[in-house]
This record gives structure tokens, sequence and C-alpha cells, in this order.
């Protein structure tokens, strides 16, 4: 039994046996108020796309010379999410490289159109797409997080270099 | 690992959000609570699994849950400033048949709500019959009538 179950909670004036910590309340009601604030803060930044699922936050995008990238700002661990690579240039064939740091924070469930040829190098994924006729040509990736946190990671879209970060929650 | 942090995890954040929600809404639990109940229930479901739905996982959730349990109520019972910051303190909302105003309305409770609590307790008509009402820390509300009530 520990001290703190002995205790007796003191006589107030009026007669009444109890430990109202009014002060500690006043502080708590007033913090509950805040907390409330907080609640609808997190509503609003849902709806703008914080946690995924569309907003203006949710993705973003990133011109190239060669193309854009339109990629998760935000995103969640262990649930898909996609980007979409588009080639601007004319050309046969298309190249997008995944720099190492992006297959290491995501894990690639599917890529549409299928690359006639992919490769690991050094600094990266590299695949090869076949084009017909002028561009614009999309690529779609499906990916998911392997784990949460700020990813930053380096796509390239025929030679065109962008450093992208993603953050990924829990 | 990654289930006991999950958790554990969902844990500290259903009591945080309890808490700052506020005794208020266990004060009168409607039928809505309820469902509200099984709403949170099913959504915090997939938070806690994660994608292992085996025996093991779901056995190792459950013992978390229980153990931090277990652990939260010696630290409230070996620190009451835990305790307070944990639970709380009890509000007189009525003392000697006068109603605290600020009271009431911080602790969002109203005349009516004080009176069905004393209908029910004590079969009480009028305010003038209670001399204490008090919200718990449970969320419940106590009624003691006036002498004689």
């Amino acid at each position: 039994m520990s001290s703190n179950d002995l205790q007796v909670p003191p006589i107030r004036e009026d007669g009444l046996q109890i430990e109202e910590r009014r002060d500690f309340q006043r502080r708590f009601w007033t913090a509950e108020r805040a907390a409330w604030i907080v609640f609808g803060a997190i509503i609003l930044l849902a709806i703008a796309g914080l946690r995924h699922g569309g907003g203006f936050l949710d993705h973003g995008s990133n011109k190239l010379q060669t193309g854009d990238i339109d990629f998760p700002q935000i995103s969640r661990w262990q649930t898909a999410d996609d980007f979409t690579i588009v080639f601007d240039r004319e050309g046969e064939t298309h190249i997008l490289t995944l720099g190492r740091s992006f297959l290491d924070r995501f894990s690639i469930q599917n890529v549409s159109p299928t690359p006639f040829r992919s490769a690991m190098a050094q600094d990266g994924m590299r695949m090869q797409f076949d084009a017909l006729g002028g561009g614009p040509h999309d690529v779609r990736l499906d990916v998911t997080p392997t784990r949460p946190g700020i990813a930053r990671y380096r796509i390239d879209l025929d030679g065109a270099t962008a450093e992208l970060s993603t953050i990924v929650l829990p | 690992m990654e289930t006991v942090f999950r958790g554990l995890a969902v844990y500290l954040v259903l009591l945080i959000v309890t808490r700052f929600s506020g005794r208020r809404s266990m004060a009168q639990v409607t039928p809505f609570d309820f469902v509200l109940l099984l709403i949170i229930a099913e959504t915090t479901q997939q938070a806690l699994l994660g994608d292992d739905f085996s025996v093991t996982n779901a056995f190792v959730l459950i013992v978390t849950l229980f153990t931090a349990d277990i652990l939260l109520s010696y630290v409230k019972q070996w620190s009451s400033s835990a305790a307070l910051l944990i639970d709380g303190s009890p509000t007189v909302l009525v003392s000697r048949g006068r109603p605290d105003p600020e009271a009431l309305r911080r602790s969002r409770v109203n005349i009516a709500d004080i009176l069905e609590a004393a209908r029910q307790q004590h079969g009480l008509m009028r305010l003038d019959q209670i001399e204490f009402a008090v919200l718990e820390v449970g969320g419940n509300l106590s009624i003691i009538p006036r002498d004689g009530s």
C-alpha cells in the first residue's frame, strides 16, 4: 500500500470531504480548450491534404527541362501512393532513373507502362521506356513508403535531375 | 517490436484525446456515444494490427495494452501529481445548494443535467433539495440531497 492510498481528503469549509484542486482544474480547462483548437487544426490540415488523400498539400509538382514529376509531398507509411512522370520531349525512348535513396525509402509495387528494359546502375535503377509519336508520355509508379520520416530522394528524367522530398507519416 | 510500439502509440493517443475531450462527454452517455465507441474501436483496429492478423500479433498487442494500463495505474499510485494530470480532480458544481457558474460553464454541465442526476439517484424534484453536486473523476454526477429532502 503506497502513501497515496492512505491520504485522506481534507474537509472543505462547506463541510464536503473532497480534494477538489480548482487551481489545477482551471489550468486544465484552459489546456482543454487549447487542445480543442489543436483538434480543429488537425482536421483542417487533413482536409488540406496533410495526411494524404486529396487537398493542396497532398501532391507537389516539379518541372524539369525534360518533363514533369507529380510526387506525393505527404505520404503514409505502408500505404499505397503514386508518382506520375511526364516526359515532354519527343523521342523513341525515355530513360527514368530512380536514385538509391528513392529505392531505399519506397517499395515499387507497379510501373505503368512496363519498361522494356530496367537495369541496376551505380546511381540507382534505370528504366527505359519505348515511346511512339510525339510527347508528352506518362509513366505512373505505384509505390509504398517503407518507413516513416522525411524521405529525400533523386529522380532523373532523360538526364535532368530532380531532388525531391516526401514526408512519410507513421 | 513494431506491434508493441503500435500498441503503446495508440494507447497514448487515445489517453490524450479522451482526457482532453473532457469529462462532460462521459457524464451523459447517449446511444450515439456507444455508436461512436464502436467506430473508434474499428478505426483503431487497423492502426493496432497493421497487416499482421496473426494470433501471435493479437496476443502481443493485448499483453502490451494491459501492461501499459497496469504500469499507468502504478504511476498514478506512486505520484499524486501524475494521478491528477491523468485522471483530474472532482469538481464541485453545487455547494450548499448554490450552483457554481464557473464550474458549470467550464465543465459543460447545466442545471438540467444536475436535476436529471438528482431525479435518477434520489428522486428529488427541485434544485433547492440538492445540497451538493459533484462531477466526479469518472465523469458521473454525484448528488447529495439536503437533510429532510
